[in-house]
């Protein structure tokens, strides 16, 4: 899949030349060519760009299996520029923490009067990819009528901080850091009382985090995208040098049959990209990233299948993108939960026009 | 962003829900009404990206997939202008004569042909190369003799595309010719064909001795299967390889709006985003069609995709129907796309065949 045909080359470079650069170098290159604050305008620090443009960087770090925070750290910039806060915070990596409706409440401390004190944030994102290992981390919290959005300092090590209520210091992943499938960090943020001063938070619509996981949303089906088209590469190079019985893999109908039904899966998933991408919104947002989810348990299964034994050791590649597609297909809600969502969208007035106008594009 | 084409949407709708359809799965292939079909004529619905100058109303294939799109979704009989409005009126655009065009793509425009599709033979199926109905030169033309199969709406043609081998080649895909032959012409006997539920869209046609004039040739002597499988795209490629069950869609849709289940919803919102993308396909078709390609695999994998599609809308029907208290016209509708879908990923290339043309393009030699 192809965003922006003029990125794409570069991505391909900068990523597939570095993919055993030590993270700070690499994250240093990144930040050099403005890569984590594209697609945040120039006004607001970063460095421009359209969604597709991010797109293609995600796709990017799909493909190459890059090892860094671009997505992440985005999306946060993204954040903060959405609700009028400095970026600045994001330059050394940054997560995203989503709070849906309800999960986190987040008040002004009642005893400074009229003019408002500090922020107190309580309770708990469960899931929080590179929280452990990220200097900062954006935390858009979701309410009735409006959007939280805050700037925590998120302690690069496992230990929570000396005093966990002190202005600024967030609760890091308590009880050690744990690695998901694909090798990426991740940790619970939990917040019992955490108080944030009021420059680092800001009020923003409460459409904001609809917004914000919309994008997460489309980028993480375009990571998806990236990791499916390495592995069909793959794929495809493996079956037709691979020789049994005298002949390539390839020769055998069974075989070719399992590639053609990925190249149809790569090409759908392709092809909700495209919408998600050129129609923003709610509903071309669930529709990718349900489809994301589904193709990327298809091609995780049958690029295996494909390679035999050597595709499960640590010494071929395809596990650098295959862990990722488990893994990355389950964040922000699995497929179903996705599902429902569309599913609650298309069956909102009993006739089909919700369906209808998300397909196409059309107005009722 | 808007929809560029909001305006013929609407003209389309307003048609159509003046019309008062009882909506059909497939109504592509069994809704046979030519009054409905010569009123789409009057409407310029019909031929309407082929030039003017040949009653046509030279616009885009997107413009054409929009009113097709909103046809489709109403289930509206289409069927009796539907082959020569797909693959072809296009074909004699691309490779007929002027005159062919001259005579012919008008009265397609206004909806007066039925034109029964002879590809298909008892022995060439999926193997489309293996006809044996043959055509032999006679004074001033041919004759065709065989026998074609599954012929759809062959009993109400005007007139029938026939593909005849006129020749041997080092391969049997050299020395075939495509004709499209006048249906009234001596020789030609139309027999039924009914379908599992003893429906009447299917037929055999027996060509003895047929004499067809030379200017009933469609392009080259000899070069028939090239020309017949840049058809194919066009025949593979469209809204009725995902949109043949969208009734039994719309019908769950209301269904569960009135008795909600959360595995149902979930089940409505897998189809949605599934369509969303397999309707992106089709879009992307239509524009690469408007480029002047013909986008052979990308039409291939469109219709695999797309007839999966359709059997998981009916599968899924079975289910919402029965814990969200389906009404009677959602069951009559689930019926209908029962009988629909086992036919639906045979025609118009098996999906075995389809597998085989994307494999060639993804691995090759």
């Amino acid at each position: 899949m192809i965003f922006d045909a003029d990125l794409r080359p570069v991505v391909d470079d900068v990523l597939g030349a570095n993919t055993d650069t030590a993270p700070g170098e690499l994250w240093a290159l990144l930040t050099e060519l403005g890569w984590p604050v594209v697609g945040v305008a120039e006004d607001d620090g970063g460095a421009g760009g359209d969604l597709a443009a991010v797109a293609e960087l995600a796709a990017g770090v799909g493909r190459h299996a890059a090892a860094v925070p671009l997505i992440e750290t985005g999306l946060a910039a993204w954040a903060l520029a959405g609700a009028g806060l400095p970026i600045a915070a994001t330059a050394e990596r940054a997560a995203l923490a989503l709070a849906p409706a309800g999960t986190v409440e987040a008040r002004r401390d009642g005893t400074a009067g009229a003019a408002g004190g500090d922020w107190v944030f309580d309770g708990t994102v469960p899931r929080v990819r590179w929280l452990p290992e990220v200097p900062t981390v954006v935390l858009v919290v979701e309410q009735a009528d409006a959007t939280v959005v805050a700037i925590l300092d998120a302690p690069p090590s496992a230990a929570p901080s000396a005093d966990p209520t002190a202005p600024g210091a967030a609760a890091g992943a308590a009880g050690g850091v744990e690695r998901d499938l694909a090798g990426e960090p991740s940790g619970p943020l939990r917040l019992d009382g955490l108080r944030l001063p009021a420059d680092r938070v800001a009020v923003a619509p409460a459409g904001l985090a609809g917004d914000v996981l919309d994008r997460t949303a489309v980028l993480r089906a375009a990571a998806i995208s990236g990791a499916v088209e390495r592995a069909c590469t793959l794929t495809k190079d493996h079956v037709t040098t691979r020789q049994q019985f005298g002949r390539p893999l390839s020769a055998l109908p069974a075989v070719r049959q399992l590639v053609a039904g990925l190249a149809v899966e790569r090409d759908l998933l392709d092809a909700a990209l495209t919408v998600a991408v050129t129609r923003p919104g709610s509903g071309t947002a669930a529709a990718v990233r349900a489809v994301a989810a589904r193709t990327a348990g298809t091609v995780a299964t049958d690029t295996h299948q494909l390679h035999g034994a050597i595709g499960i050791t640590q010494e071929y590649p395809l596990h650098l993108v295959t862990r990722r597609l488990w893994s990355w297909r389950d964040d922000e809600g699995t497929q179903r939960r996705w599902e429902r969502l569309l599913g609650d969208e298309v069956i909102r007035t009993g006739s089909d026009e919700p369906l209808w106008s998300l397909v196409t594009g059309a107005s009722a | 962003m808007a929809d560029p084409h909001d305006k013929l949407r609407r003209e389309v709708r307003a048609f159509v829900a003046a019309a008062g359809i009882v909506p059909r799965n497939d109504s592509w292939l069994r809704g046979y009404d030519p009054d409905f079909t010569r009123e789409l004529g009057r409407h310029g619905w019909i031929g309407m990206t082929w030039p003017t100058e040949y009653g046509g109303g030279g616009r885009s294939n997107t413009e054409r997939f929009v009113v097709t799109e909103e046809l489709l979704r109403a289930g509206a009989p289409v069927t009796a202008h539907w082959t020569a409005d797909r693959q072809i009126g296009p074909t004699i655009l691309r490779v007929g004569t002027e005159g062919q065009r001259a005579e012919i793509l008008p009265k397609i425009c206004r909806g007066e042909v039925v034109v029964g599709l002879g590809l298909s033979e008892t022995e060439a199926g999926s193997d489309l190369a293996a006809v044996r109905t043959r055509a032999t030169p006679i004074d001033g033309g041919w004759s065709i003799t065989g026998a074609k199969v599954w012929t759809t709406s062959a009993h109400h043609a005007t007139h029938l595309y026939i593909l005849a081998r006129t020749g041997e080649g080092a391969s049997k895909h050299e020395g075939l010719t495509e004709f499209l032959v006048d249906a009234d012409t001596p020789g030609i006997t139309v027999r039924p064909i009914l379908d599992l539920v003893g429906e009447h869209h299917f037929n055999e046609v027996i060509l003895d001795d047929v004499h067809v004039p030379d200017d009933r040739v469609l392009g080259t002597v000899g070069a028939g299967w090239k020309q017949v499988t840049e058809q194919l795209a066009f025949e593979r490629g469209g809204v009725e390889r995902y949109l043949s069950t969208y009734p039994v869609l719309a019908a769950m849709i209301r269904t569960v709006q009135r008795h909600p289940d959360r595995a149902a919803t979930e089940r409505l919102g897998e189809l949605a985003a599934r369509l969303t993308a397999l309707r992106q396909l089709g879009l992307q078709l239509a524009g690469a069609i408007d480029k002047g390609e013909a986008p052979v695999r990308l039409a291939a994998g469109l219709k695999l995709a797309g007839t999966r599609f359709e059997k998981d809308v009916v599968e899924t029907a079975r289910y919402v129907f029965d814990v969200c208290e389906g009404d009677t016209e959602a069951h009559r509708l689930l019926v209908d796309g029962l009988a629909v879908v086992p036919g639906a990923s045979i025609r118009g290339g098996s999906s075995e065949v389809l597998y085989t043309v994307i494999s060639r393009a993804e691995l090759p030699k």
